[in-house]
Formats: C-alpha cells, sequence, structure tokens
C-alpha cells in the first residue's frame, strides 16, 4: 500500500481541479488546481455551500446522480464563479458510496484550452506575417533602390533646373515607399533585454499621452506596485506600449463624446499561466481599457495584421508593430473589444530567481 | 605601368547594378559587375579588381561569405558592403 500522503500528493498536483462535495452539497475538499480554477483559497471555503463557489445547476443532477450511483459527465457547462467572471469547463462527476456518501467531481476548464489554441493560431500567423513581410521587403527595396538611383543619375545630366522637380517626384516618393516597408518590418534590432521596471515603462507612456491628448481624456492609473522587474527592451516596450495607447486615445477622439473619455492603465501579475506552450509561472499583465467606441467586429480578427486600421487616416502599423515586440519578448498581446469598452491585454513572462 | 583602376560590382539586382555602373564610369572609373558572388569568385582565381564593392543578401555565396574568401586569398583587397535591408541577420562584425 501506499501511504496517504502520497494520494494527497498526487492530488495536490494535478492538473484537473478536483473537489470533493458531501451528502449537503457542501465542499469537504478542494486540490490546488481548483483553487486557481475557482480564483478561491480551499481552506476558507470547506464546509461552505457549493454555491459559495459557482452557481450552476449541478445542484439538481448531483441529487439524480445520488440516487442513480453512477459517474456522469457534462460537456462545455458555463460556471458563473461568486465574482461574476464565468469560466466554460467540462466536468465530471462521480458518486462515491460509503459510510458518507460523497461526490467528486473533476474540472477540465475548456475555455483555457480554447484560448491556448487560439493563442497558438496567433503567433503562427504573426510569424508567418513576418516572413511574408520580409520577403517582400527585399523584393521591394531593391527596385526601389535602382530607382532611386536612377532618378539621382538622371537629374545630374539634367541642365535644365526646372526639370529636378521631376526627379525630385521620383526620389521623394521612392522614399516614401522605403520608410513604409521600414516601418512594416518593425524594430531593425532583436530586443535588448534588461531587468526594467514596468512602471518606468508605463508612467513616461502616460505622460507621452497626457501631454497628446491634454485635457480630451482622463488618464486612470491602476497599478500594482510590488511587480517585480521584467526582462525587456525599454525603448521598444515603450514603443509598443505607447501605439496601443495612442490607439485608444485616437478611438476616443475620434468618436462623438457622450461621456469624458477615459483610459484606464493598469498593471499585475499573473501566475501559472502558457504562452504558446510555454508554461511560465509568473507574468506581469499591462492592461490598456478605454470607453471609446470600440472595434468594429469586422476587422476585430485581423487587427494586428499591418495596414489595417479602423481610421480612415490610419497607418494601419501601430498594433502590429506592437504584436511583434510583444513576441519578441515571449509575451502576447490580446483584444477584447465592445461599444464603450476596449481592453488590450499584453502578458510579458518575469523571471524568477530559478530562471523558469 | 599603371593598371587603370577597376571595380567590381557584386549584386543579384539588376537595377542596383546598373546605378552603380552608370554612377562610377561618370565618375571615370571602369567597373565589372557579376550577378553573384560565386561569378565573382570564379573570376578572382584570374585576376582581382583595385576595390570591390558587394551586396550581402543574394542567393548562393551571400555578400559575407565571398567577404571571407577575398580576406582569405586577397587580403589586401578593400571590400565594400551594403545592404538595403537592416535585418538582423546583416549585424554581424566583418572583422
Amino acid at each position: 500500500m501506499y501511504p496517504d500522503s502520497l494520494y494527497r500528493q498526487i492530488l495536490d498536483h494535478l492538473n484537473s481541479a478536483v473537489i470533493l462535495l458531501d451528502g449537503d452539497f457542501c465542499l469537504r475538499y478542494m486540490n490546488p488546481a481548483a483553487e486557481a480554477l475557482f480564483e478561491m483559497s480551499g481552506l476558507r471555503l470547506i464546509g461552505s455551500p457549493v454555491q459559495e463557489l459557482f452557481l450552476e445547476e449541478v445542484e439538481t443532477d448531483a441529487q439524480t446522480l445520488f440516487d442513480l450511483a453512477r459517474p456522469y459527465t457534462k460537456r462545455k457547462a458555463t460556471l458563473r464563479l461568486t465574482h461574476g467572471k464565468e469560466i466554460v469547463v467540462d466536468y465530471s462527476v462521480s458518486p462515491m458510496q460509503g459510510a458518507d456518501a460523497m461526490l467528486l467531481i473533476e474540472f477540465q476548464p475548456i475555455d483555457r484550452l480554447l484560448r491556448i489554441a487560439r493563442e497558438e493560431a496567433g503567433i503562427a500567423t504573426s510569424r508567418a506575417n513576418r516572413v511574408l513581410v520580409r520577403g517582400l521587403a527585399h523584393e521591394i527595396k531593391n527596385p526601389l533602390g535602382g530607382l532611386r538611383g536612377a532618378a539621382q543619375l538622371l537629374a545630374r545630366e539634367l541642365t535644365d533646373m526646372r526639370l529636378h522637380e521631376y526627379t525630385d517626384v521620383i526620389i521623394e516618393e521612392a522614399d516614401r515607399l522605403r520608410n513604409l516597408v521600414d516601418r512594416m518590418l518593425g524594430p531593425h534590432r532583436p530586443p535588448d533585454l534588461k531587468p526594467i521596471n514596468v512602471h518606468e515603462v508605463v508612467e513616461r507612456v502616460a505622460r507621452l499621452i497626457q501631454a497628446e491628448a491634454g485635457d480630451a481624456i482622463m488618464l486612470v492609473r491602476d497599478y500594482d506596485p510590488s511587480i517585480p522587474e521584467i526582462q525587456a527592451d525599454r525603448e521598444q516596450l515603450i514603443q509598443a506600449l505607447l501605439n496601443i495607447v495612442r490607439n485608444a486615445l485616437e478611438a476616443i477622439i475620434s468618436s462623438p463624446a457622450k461621456r469624458p473619455g477615459q483610459i484606464i492603465l493598469r498593471t499585475r501579475t499573473v501566475r501559472q499561466h502558457t504562452i504558446g506552450l510555454v508554461h511560465h509561472r509568473l507574468l506581469c499583465r499591462i492592461e490598456v481599457i478605454d470607453n471609446g467606441p470600440g472595434i468594429p467586429a469586422e476587422i476585430m480578427q485581423n487587427i494586428f495584421f499591418p495596414m489595417v486600421s479602423g481610421r480612415a487616416e490610419g497607418s494601419g502599423l501601430g498594433l502590429s508593430i506592437s504584436q511583434s515586440i510583444v513576441h519578441q519578448h515571449h509575451g502576447s498581446l490580446e483584444c477584447d473589444s465592445e461599444p464603450g469598452q476596449t481592453r488590450f491585454t499584453l502578458l510579458i513572462p518575469i523571471q524568477d530567481a530559478r530562471g523558469g | 605601368m599603371e593598371q587603370r583602376q577597376q571595380v567590381w560590382i557584386v549584386d543579384d539586382d539588376r537595377s542596383i547594378r546598373w546605378v552603380l555602373e552608370r554612377a562610377l564610369e561618370q565618375a571615370g572609373v571602369a567597373t565589372t559587375s557579376f550577378d553573384s558572388g560565386d561569378a565573382a569568385l570564379r573570376r578572382l582565381k584570374r585576376e582581382h579588381p583595385s576595390v570591390l564593392i558587394s551586396d550581402i543578401r543574394m542567393p548562393g555565396s551571400d555578400g559575407f561569405a565571398l567577404l571571407a574568401a577575398v580576406q582569405q586569398e586577397h587580403p589586401k583587397l578593400p571590400v565594400m558592403m551594403m545592404t538595403g535591408s537592416l535585418g538582423c541577420s546583416c549585424c554581424r562584425s566583418s572583422s
């Protein structure tokens, strides 16, 4: 026989969330994965009714299950947590017979799996995107170099100064195209990662935006000052965040205001999160939330592609550059939007002392 | 006997070669062009120019491979490298 402590250890290390309910549907046990899933501390909740944990019709199902005495699985159930958040899970209920009838419930959070799948697809797309842009950039820049050079040589031959106007146009437009291609390529160099305080970056962006916006918006700072230093390229991260916040600012300014424009800059730590198959113990989350009109549904899927913009005068490069910088920091950048609330969530892993 | 200044131009892009040829010829410098590093390396076995100008990103032997071969066989030959792409792959030391 194995010692009891081993069973306990196994439960503690499971990735599946496991809870145990007694005959009155009160919580008898929850493992750490369940604590993480429900964002609750198990110790505090032992003995509490299951409704303290989440709201779903487990109860009615469970009564029948007690009677039937056989396991039951439900797919894609939506559980509403007590603080309002909803999670989508598959769960299995197994009645345990014995002196005390008990219910063992295992949860598989599928929104997490869906999110990981979506994130991976996003990272793969943006990688393919970069390869395409790089290839295209090379093919465009070479002939442009020839074009510009030929115009310069032609200008030298022209004795009539009035004709220089023509070659000037060719040269200027060639330069304009080259600048466009350079900006599409994003940062020229790989990030120079150094330990930095994330609030240096956020505050710098906040001050720049405040200077640009003046009284047009209210900037709300909601920082967690205890966030450890992150490994990042300060200048590049400022650029990435600035593009996002400027985007929020422009969205607010360009829409007829029903209420005062507001941008919230929020920083938090996040524990145990997977970005593109890599698991991180600790991450830094920066959220940029604006109360502008929201991103039109038809461009939402493509906002991180170069040249996609909701504004007629937008270059459509800002968010694509931000995303490319964030990916080079092994982080993720996501967006969800509805009218009145658009949220960009930037995650950057924090390396702990063990180098994990 | 003074040998006439010869500049070799190595670039896979026709329009860039054309511009360099014309610009140098206008300055009275004779040029020979190659569309690949390999073609230039073959010719280098028989003769060599006063200066060699090469693109970096090319199919076959790229500019760095050409530079390494030239430094090996003709350490005194001045080489100018040029590129239109500032990608990180080009930020290598040419020692």
